[in-house]
C-alpha cells in the first residue's frame, strides 16, 4: 500500500511538474509586468517573480483548479513583497535612465519598443518614470489595487479575491489610491 | 444623491462597477454638478494614464531560471498526498462520491440501530426457570450468574420457600432471654 501511495505521489508529482512548467512560460511576463509595478525596478522584480513562482510550485497541491491560476498567483505575490516591505526599511526607487552596473560593463534598462517618434518616446519614458515613482509613494495595499485594476484591467471582484478583502475594501483602497496618485501627477495629467 | 455620496462612488463609476440604478444616480448628478463631474474627469484620466503604461517585459532568460530553480523545491509531504488523493479520487465523479458516502453512514446507524433492538429483550426469557436477578434494569431483569443462592438475590423468579411464620407473629426467642419474657434490651416491653 505504500509504495503503490508513493509511485501514485511520483507520478502526480512529474505530472504536476510538467502543468507547472507549462503555466510559468504561459504566466511569467504577466507577473513580472506587476511584479515590476509593485517593486519598481527590474532587479526586485525578476527575485519577487522568481520567489512568486517557486512558492506557488511548493504549494500547487493547494491550488484549488476552480480558481484562475493568475489570481492565486498574484496573491501569492502580493503577500511575498509585503513581507519584503516588512523586512526592508523601504522600497529603494530607481530611476529607469540609471545606468546598471553589470559584470560586462554598464548598461541600461530595456526600453519597450514603439513606432512613435523620438519626442513621443522622450514623453513617454519621462511619464512612465513619474508614474512609477507616484506608484512607488503609495502603502502595498493602494498599489497592489491600483495595479490590479487600472493596469491589469481585473474587476473588484478578482481583485477581492486575489487580496483577500472585501469588495468594498477595494473600492476604497482604489479610490484613494487614484486621488493620491492624481495629486502626484497632476502636471502631467492637465 | 449629494456631492459627499457620489464624491466615494466615483471610482467605482469609473469602472463601472455600480449597480444599474446606482451609475444612473451618479450620472444624473454629474449632469447636474460641475465639481462632481471634473471629479471623474480627473479620476478617469488617472486610470486611463496608468493604463497606458507599457508592459515591462522580462529578461529572456527569466523562465529558464525559474523552470531549473524548480527541480531544488522540496514538495511538502502532505503536497504529494493530496495530489495522490486528488489523482486517485478524480476518477469518482463527487455526485457518486457522496452517494456512496452517505449510503454508508445510512448503513452503519441501521446496524446500529439494529444492535440496540437486540439487547431490548428481557434477559429473563431467556433464563432458566430457577435463575435468580441481580437487579432491575429499564429493558428488564438483569439475570445473575448460575450458581448463586437465591437468598442473596433481591429479586427472584424462583418461587420463595414458604415461610414458618405469619409476620405478625413473634419470633421464638431461647428460653431465659429477654425476648422470651417479652422484654428489650432497655428492660421496657417490647
Amino acid at each position: 500500500m505504500v509504495e503503490l501511495s508513493d509511485t501514485m505521489s511520483v507520478a502526480c508529482q512529474s505530472e504536476d511538474r510538467k502543468i507547472f512548467n507549462e503555466l510559468v512560460h504561459r504566466y511569467h511576463k504577466q507577473a513580472y509586468n506587476i511584479a515590476y509595478r509593485m517593486t519598481g525596478n527590474h532587479a526586485d522584480a525578476e527575485d519577487l517573480t522568481q520567489d512568486t513562482f517557486l512558492k506557488a510550485y511548493r504549494f500547487f497541491g493547494n491550488y484549488k483548479r476552480d480558481m484562475p491560476f493568475d489570481n492565486w498567483l498574484y496573491r501569492i505575490m502580493s503577500n511575498i513583497f509585503i513581507d519584503w516591505l516588512r523586512r526592508r526599511p523601504k522600497a529603494s526607487i530607481r530611476s529607469l535612465d540609471e545606468p546598471v552596473r553589470q559584470e560586462e560593463g554598464e548598461t541600461v534598462f530595456d526600453l519597450p519598443d514603439s513606432a512613435e517618434g523620438p519626442e513621443t518616446l522622450t514623453l513617454s519614458r519621462e511619464l512612465d518614470a513619474e508614474m512609477q515613482a507616484a506608484l512607488n509613494t503609495l502603502s502595498e495595499d493602494f498599489r497592489l489595487t491600483v495595479i490590479l485594476s487600472d493596469i491589469e484591467g481585473l474587476s473588484y471582484e478578482e481583485i477581492s479575491e486575489v487580496m483577500g478583502c472585501s469588495i468594498g475594501t477595494v473600492r476604497s483602497r482604489l479610490h484613494r489610491g487614484r486621488k493620491i496618485l492624481r495629486e502626484k501627477l497632476r502636471p502631467y495629467l492637465e | 444623491m449629494n456631492c459627499r455620496k457620489v464624491q466615494s462612488l466615483m471610482s467605482a463609476y469609473v469602472d463601472c462597477e455600480l449597480s444599474g440604478l446606482e451609475m444612473l444616480a451618479v450620472r444624473r448628478h454629474l449632469s447636474e454638478c460641475c465639481e462632481c463631474k471634473s471629479e471623474s474627469e480627473s479620476l478617469f484620466r488617472v486610470k486611463k494614464a496608468l493604463g497606458s503604461l507599457c508592459a515591462k517585459h522580462p529578461a529572456s532568460d527569466l523562465v529558464n531560471r525559474i523552470c531549473s530553480h524548480l527541480e531544488q523545491v522540496t514538495l511538502p509531504r502532505g503536497n504529494l498526498l493530496v495530489a495522490a488523493m486528488r489523482e486517485h479520487l478524480t476518477i469518482f465523479p463527487a455526485r457518486l462520491r457522496w452517494t456512496v458516502v452517505g449510503m454508508s453512514v445510512f448503513a452503519v446507524l441501521l446496524m446500529f440501530r439494529a444492535g440496540q433492538m437486540s439487547t431490548n429483550q428481557p434477559m429473563f426469557t431467556a433464563a432458566l426457570p430457577n435463575a435468580h436477578f441481580i437487579g432491575m434494569a429499564e429493558q428488564g431483569p438483569i439475570p445473575l450468574i448460575q450458581g448463586v443462592p437465591a437468598e442473596f438475590a433481591p429479586f427472584s423468579a424462583a418461587p420463595l420457600p414458604t415461610p414458618t411464620k405469619q409476620p405478625w407473629e413473634l419470633p421464638e426467642y431461647p428460653e431465659g432471654t429477654l425476648g422470651s419474657m417479652g422484654l428489650t434490651l432497655t428492660g421496657y416491653p417490647k
